[in-house]
């Protein structure tokens, strides 16, 4: 039997059966994750020291007059932490009066207070001792106890959320405690030990997650983020709670990352280039700097805006850490264009909300890593294309060419984002599909940059016709050809041929030519076969075509890709001509563009049936941007 | 021993504190589990054997959002009597309730019941065959002094007083054993002079 008073007089006892424990011993500067919980560290200190002092059966007499630390927090500290028996006790029996500040702990029946005899004669007798500790035992109960001291606490949810939001998602990740102390140094609270003790959460010991109803679920999208954490190189974490505990998070998240950290909204906006990191967490509520320590969700918006507004860095993948669950919050963020938001699990969760909430998070990361990283090469390489415009592709007044594609481009980028945001519901119930659309607008381009690639009609024939206002005189014939713009000796995509029409009369004789009509034919060296790739090339001389072949627009491009000195020359000109043709088969099925000929297939399935080949979107776009620009590496 | 059944709808405030007790105590949110009955109150019959269970504890709030109408609850109160116990949080605690004749029952703050409820089950549990409601209205050891005050008023032997139950209730209380010198001490006395001694136990 051990008996320890916690008292800072100087008492005196005839014997060894009592143990004196000053708190003024204790006292010392706190360390700094315990400064918002000042009042409990030195409880904290001893309640730790006590483990060292105590047997099997203990009893914590404290004195109820102490001055250098909380009586009260020193009692919870114990309870929640230790099995002993505690009572208080008093040189001054008046001194027992009723206390509002004491977190509940009044309220629970087995809370004894003696004077000081009584612990004279307990000391003396350890009979006495022994009765004090069955009768504590016989009173105590550990739940409503701590529904008591959770009733009357008040506590900073934000700061408590963030801090066990982080112990506990360490713990899902598969840390055990000693584990997670070796790594972030958390205030153990009364709180946060209440927290640990419902949990179960001790020692070496590791979660088990059979029980949970997703595991089989949160195992496979563990594995899948294993795998694909690696191809993520440079995080930037910006939280002023990274050192209570997100930055570890996030560090055994992607432990072979680069982790760069900002604790204020000052720190982050020096960042000269957000493009530089492939992963942005950003905790919402933000203070501005060291001296304006105020936390402020306009700070984080803020950052939200700046780093997806900026063509270097819209499209990194940015989650919004927050300690917030009201869905205008998740409103806002995805108004700023965010690309997901993680909530951090408050204290009040239960295992298996604790669990879904890890679980959706790796689930988000997995689907954030493969958005960022298709989402990267789109954009990368528009903002390449600006910055490398062939000379032709241009605005001029009233055709404002190079501005509509740059606008497609973007379209096409933001389409493919949804693709990655859409709501099942909407493909289940309403058909369309962001891939599908996303295809229809970069094809659509390709109008524009035939416009910018030809240069159309301007040149008369040799022949002329009658001018019908003023008969005897003849007019000259604009003829529509196209050749490519800014090139010589002329390249010409169609050629017109303007002819006029003689009938043969019933007497064998030709009658003259009507003047007034003439009739247009087409001439290319384009050649179309569509059994052999690359299903388009050049014949030696021009060839006489169906008219059509103008308004063709696979023609027209296939023609800039074989005849365009800036482009003829690629070694990758045959891959684009093939792929132009798949995809131009592609559009011929699809329900928003005119095919040249309509497949078989195309009135014989609903659109929610289609589904475009692997990678035809990337490859069309591959080409288009070298239509744009010349630039061929990226195909 | 009968059980006792908690019907809430908010179950989560006393799942932790009956885990350790599932066999003796049954808790749910949903009363239709335990009674057959039509919202309208026409009619509310026991799915439950009455002597299954000894009480039938309801939260009944005070403020409209009741889980059973109190068209219901007067059903319930007819068929349970003194056995059904209705707790809210600002109800009035009331040991005995009578509105008229036949209709009896308790009422319970619902903070009390939270502050008591581990140690009602637990001391029912020790004594073994009943529960000892009284746990929930009265200061507990106060009440076995009374009892004991009584049994001396009524003229029992010392020898009979500390194997009654109100003497054994108050000797566990206090963490004090038969085989101890304190108990020895305590079985000397007699009169005023014991309910002296008993009071004076911290």
């Amino acid at each position: 039997m051990k008996i320890v008073a916690i008292t800072e007089s100087t008492l005196s006892f005839d014997t060894d059966n009592i143990t004196l424990v000053n708190p003024i011993d204790y006292l010392g500067p706190t360390p700094q994750h315990w400064e918002n919980y000042e009042m409990e560290y030195l409880p904290y200190l001893i309640s730790e020291d006590l483990k060292t002092m105590l047997d099997e059966e203990s009893i914590i007499a404290i004195d109820f007059d102490l001055l250098k630390v909380n009586k009260f927090l020193l009692a919870h500290h114990i309870i929640t932490s230790l099995n002993v028996g505690v009572l208080y006790f008093s040189a001054n029996d008046s001194s027992f009066s009723r206390f509002d500040e004491d977190h509940g702990l009044l309220r629970n029946r087995f809370i004894q207070m003696i004077n000081l005899d009584h612990l004279q004669k307990i000391v003396e007798n350890l009979d006495e001792a022994k009765r004090l500790l069955v009768a504590f035992n016989n009173l105590f109960d550990y739940e409503t106890y701590k529904e008591h001291y959770q009733n009357n606490i008040q506590i900073d949810r934000h700061q408590a959320t963030n801090e066990w939001g982080a112990l506990k998602f360490l713990y899902n990740h598969g840390l055990s405690l000693i584990d997670i102390k070796s790594v972030f140094a958390f205030p153990e609270t009364i709180f946060f030990k209440q927290k640990l003790r419902e949990f179960n959460i001790n020692g070496s010991l590791t979660i088990d997650t059979t029980g949970y109803s997703q595991n089989l679920l949160l195992q496979q999208a563990k594995t899948q983020f294993a795998i694909k954490s690696n191809q993520v190189s440079n995080i930037l974490l910006i939280d002023d709670n990274a050192d209570k505990g997100w930055r570890v998070v996030v560090k055994k998240l992607f432990p072979n990352s680069t982790l760069d950290i900002k604790l204020n909204y000052d720190e982050a906006l020096n960042i000269p280039d957000f493009g530089v990191y492939d992963f942005v967490f950003l905790d919402l509520r933000l203070p501005t700097n060291q001296v304006d320590r105020i936390p402020k969700i306009e700070n984080g918006m803020f950052l939200i805006e700046k780093i997806k507004s900026a063509d270097t860095s819209l499209h990194v993948p940015l989650i919004v850490f927050t300690a917030s669950q009201k869905a205008v919050t998740l409103h806002l963020v995805q108004q700023k264009g965010a690309d997901a938001m993680y909530v951090k699990q408050p204290p009040y969760f239960s295992l298996e909300q604790s669990l879904d909430n890890y679980y959706k998070f790796i689930l988000e990361l997995n689907t954030q890593i493969d958005k960022g990283l298709h989402l990267k090469y789109y954009w990368e390489l528009i903002v390449k294309c600006k910055n490398n415009l062939l000379p032709e592709i241009l605005d001029q007044p009233n055709k404002i060419l190079k501005s509509r594609i740059i606008e497609r481009l973007e379209m096409f980028y933001g389409l493919i984002k949804k693709s990655y945001e859409q709501y099942s519901y909407n493909d289940s119930k309403f058909h369309f599909s962001s891939d599908i659309l996303s295809f229809m607008t970069l094809w659509s381009t390709l109008n524009e940059i035939q416009e910018c690639h030809f240069e159309k009609g301007g040149e008369f024939s040799h022949i002329q016709i009658d001018d019908s206002s003023n008969p005897g005189h003849y007019l000259p014939i604009e003829l529509d050809d196209w050749a490519i713009k800014n090139q010589l000796p002329k390249a010409y995509f169609v050629l017109e041929k303007p002819i006029f029409e003689e009938d043969i009369e019933g007497s064998g004789l030709r009658t003259p030519p009507d003047r007034s009509h003439i009739k247009r034919e087409m001439f290319s060296k384009l050649k179309y076969n569509k059994n052999t790739s690359p299903f388009y090339s050049l014949t030696p001389k021009y060839t006489y075509q169906r008219v059509g072949i103008k308004k063709i627009l696979s023609s027209q491009i296939a023609y800039i890709l074989l005849a365009k000195n800036t482009l003829k020359n690629s070694t990758k000109k045959d891959r684009c001509l093939t792929i132009l043709k798949a995809s131009n088969d592609q559009r011929n099925n699809l329900y928003l563009t005119h095919g040249e000929s309509l497949s078989t297939s195309f009135h014989s399935d609903k659109e929610q049936n289609k589904q475009l080949p692997n990678n035809i979107t990337k490859d069309l776009f591959d080409v288009i941007i070298f239509l744009l620009t010349g630039l061929d590496s990226h195909i | 021993m009968k059980k006792i059944l908690i019907i809430d709808d908010n179950i989560d405030r006393w799942s932790a504190k009956i885990s350790p007790f599932v066999n003796n105590v049954s808790l749910t949110q949903d009363p239709s589990e335990f009674f057959d009955y039509d919202k309208a109150g026409n009619f509310c019959n026991l799915k439950f054997e009455k002597n299954d269970y000894e009480y039938v504890f309801i939260h009944h709030s005070q403020s409209g959002d009741s889980l059973l109408p109190s068209s219901l609850i007067d059903l319930i109160k007819n068929h349970l009597g003194l056995n059904l116990i209705l707790f809210s949080g600002n109800i009035e605690q009331s040991f005995e309730n009578k509105e008229r004749e036949n209709f009896y029952f308790r009422s319970l703050r619902r903070s009390a019941m939270q502050d008591n409820i581990v140690f009602f089950i637990k001391e029912s549990l020790k004594d073994g065959d009943c529960w000892d409601i009284e746990i929930f209205y009265y200061e507990y050891t106060s009440r076995q002094i009374g009892k004991i005050i009584l049994l001396q008023d009524e003229g029992i032997t010392n020898e009979d007083l500390f194997t009654s139950k109100p003497m054994d209730k108050f000797l566990r209380l206090k963490g004090i054993e038969r085989n101890s010198t304190l108990f020895d001490d305590l079985y000397r006395t007699t009169g005023a002079e014991l309910i002296h001694k008993l009071r004076n136990f911290q």
